[in-house]
């Protein structure tokens, strides 16, 4: 049994670089909206849309996926790292480069277009 | 197990755990009022005015600055700055003195004494620091004494984190915990307004994030001090060091240094809702250098501020009043101006005679330094390539429970000066007579 479906190493990356760029330059003061605040304390809706997007990964069979946002739920309640802040246990600046960095490799990687194949020349 | 129970399993898993994280916020109290202002104990009105100064930070460090004070149950003040070689320096502790005011208008200071230092500091979090910065401390509505003050790592002030302090009962050196208030690494709040109170004990920090943008937050902790959640003020550029002034349970102004605009102006914000929601900052009438400000607010709803009320440097700190929560503001007494030396920026000789005849003004004093170790820091802080100017800067303003006020603030970045004036004195120079409303 492999550990991450193709599907989810797939779009991981994608999806978590996504993610990044719309929380921190608002997490940091881009615009009026604090999406860091989303996950404070005592907050409600980003852990339902947390536990939502756990169970479709569970149901999807991106089973590393649900488990890390389940980990990151329950780590959350206990306290186990100093934040207070949901967001600090989904994401973190050095994951957020990893994906960026995956995108970027991936783009890097992609092979050149082949070659157009010629017209063969028209025999008359 | 078959698959399908594994599934089956694992959606509960997840229904549980994310019931679990939720119910908090679920059953989240209803949103606590501010502590509303409660009123001074009026002093007799046939009180003298009385005006009392003295140098508080003795003589350890070279440079010090952005002090801050809070009275303690029992009356006595303490008030804590930090102290190094320079801003920033490896050297920079946070230094504390206890003040103990007297019937006559006059404080005691006690020798200044170190409170925590930055290695002190990183050890208690297992993380290594490069330098201190701005200290707050407060009583908390349990009456105990709390400080919040700056760290930074790497990088300047931009890169700044919160740590708390409260002193242990146990006879061991109390040990700082770091607050998390930014996603990214940690970095980027400070503070340096006064904390005001929640009805349900919770404290209201006025903090601000000066990473990526510059713009005011408000931080609020349990009794505990653990973060419960960060309000956003304002956002983009502009402002920095909210003050916050409680008119009642629901209301409450803030008042904002500028961060760059032009004109430069104090911004100032409101909430209806006890600080859930701000209005959009919009500007004073007070010039503001972008440096920082001080403000208390007086029983009749005027409010008292403390500022460099030039649009240049720090050559002028005043005290001014506002009689339309904070739009407009009228100066009443200059605690410091040079405001005339602006854009002369005299030599180094000229310079240090006009100190000598400034540390001469402020009387004498047996707990400050030798007039030459005075001249010799301040030159050394203040002039650049042979040019010099005055700096007064970063003031705190407090009232105590017996209604009289008592500031501290950067004297030429060499020492903290401390000043203690009652009603009387504020009435004079609000051109009141005794028995006035103050």
């Amino acid at each position: 049994m492999t550990v991450f479906t193709g599907r989810e190493t797939q779009w991981l990356p994608p999806l978590i670089a996504a993610v990044s760029l719309l929380f921190y330059p608002t997490a940091l003061g881009l615009g009026p909206l604090d999406s860091y605040e989303c996950g404070h304390d005592e907050a409600l809706v980003l852990p339902l849309i947390v536990g939502a997007l756990a169970l479709t990964a569970w149901l999807a069979r991106w089973r590393v996926s649900a488990l890390a946002l389940v980990l990151a739920l329950a780590f959350w309640r206990l306290r186990m790292l100093e934040s207070t802040n949901l967001w600090d246990y989904l994401l973190d600046p050095l994951l957020a480069f990893t994906a960026l960095g995956v995108l970027a490799a991936r783009w890097l990687q992609k092979p050149p277009n082949p070659p157009k194949p010629r017209n063969p020349p028209n025999d008359k | 197990m078959k698959p399908g129970h594994f599934r089956a399993a694992g959606v509960a898993v997840i229904f549980a755990v994310t019931l679990w994280a939720a119910w908090p916020g679920l059953h989240s109290e209803s949103a606590p009022g501010f502590v509303p202002p409660s009123a001074a104990v009026r002093a007799p009105s046939d009180e003298p005015p009385q005006f009392f100064s003295s140098l508080i930070s003795g003589t350890h460090s070279p440079d010090v600055h952005a002090a801050s004070l809070a009275e303690r149950p029992d009356g006595h003040l303490f008030a804590v700055w930090f102290g190094g070689t320079r801003e920033g320096s490896a050297d920079v502790r946070i230094y504390g003195a206890e003040g103990v005011p007297d019937a006559n208008g006059n404080t005691l200071w006690s020798k200044p004494l170190s409170i925590v230092s930055r290695e002190e500091t990183g050890e208690g979090q297992g993380r290594w620091l490069r330098k201190l910065g701005n200290p707050v401390v407060f009583a908390d509505a349990r009456h105990r004494l709390g400080m919040v003050y700056v760290s930074a790592a790497v990088g300047g002030w931009a890169c700044s984190q919160l740590n708390l302090l409260r002193p242990s009962d146990a006879d061991i050196p109390p040990a700082s915990r770091r607050l998390v208030t930014s996603p990214f690494f940690n970095m980027g709040t400070l503070v340096k307004g006064a904390p005001v109170f929640f009805d349900n004990g919770d404290i209201a920090l006025p903090i601000y994030h000066e990473l990526a943008g510059k713009f005011a937050e408000l931080l609020v902790l349990t009794p505990e001090g653990e973060v419960r959640r960060k309000i956003r003020m304002d956002y983009g550029r502009r402002t920095l060091q909210p003050v916050l002034l409680v008119e009642d349970a629901t209301h409450a102004i803030a008042l904002m240094r500028d961060a760059d605009s032009h004109p430069p102006r104090v911004w100032r914000s409101e909430t209806r809702n006890a600080g859930r929601d701000w209005s959009v900052p919009e500007s004073t009438d007070l010039h503001n250098p972008n440096s920082a400000l001080t403000a208390v607010r007086l029983d009749d709803g005027r409010l008292l501020a403390v500022a460099n009320d030039v649009e240049d440097e720090r050559l002028r700190l005043s005290l001014l009043v506002s009689q339309d929560r904070s739009h407009h503001w009228r100066a009443i007494h200059r605690f410091e101006d040079r405001q005339a030396q602006l854009g002369v920026n005299p030599d180094e000789a000229a310079f240090r005679a006009q100190l000598a005849l400034d540390i001469a003004a402020l009387g004498a004093d047996h707990a400050r330094p030798a007039t030459e170790d005075i001249i010799a820091n301040v030159t050394r802080s203040l002039c650049r390539k042979g040019v010099c100017n005055w700096r007064y800067d970063y003031p705190y303003l407090i009232r105590s429970a017996d209604g009289d006020f008592h500031l501290v603030y950067s004297w030429n970045v060499s020492f903290i000066r401390y000043i203690r004036f009652n009603a009387a004195w504020l009435r004079e120079r609000l051109g009141e007579r005794p028995g006035d409303a103050s």
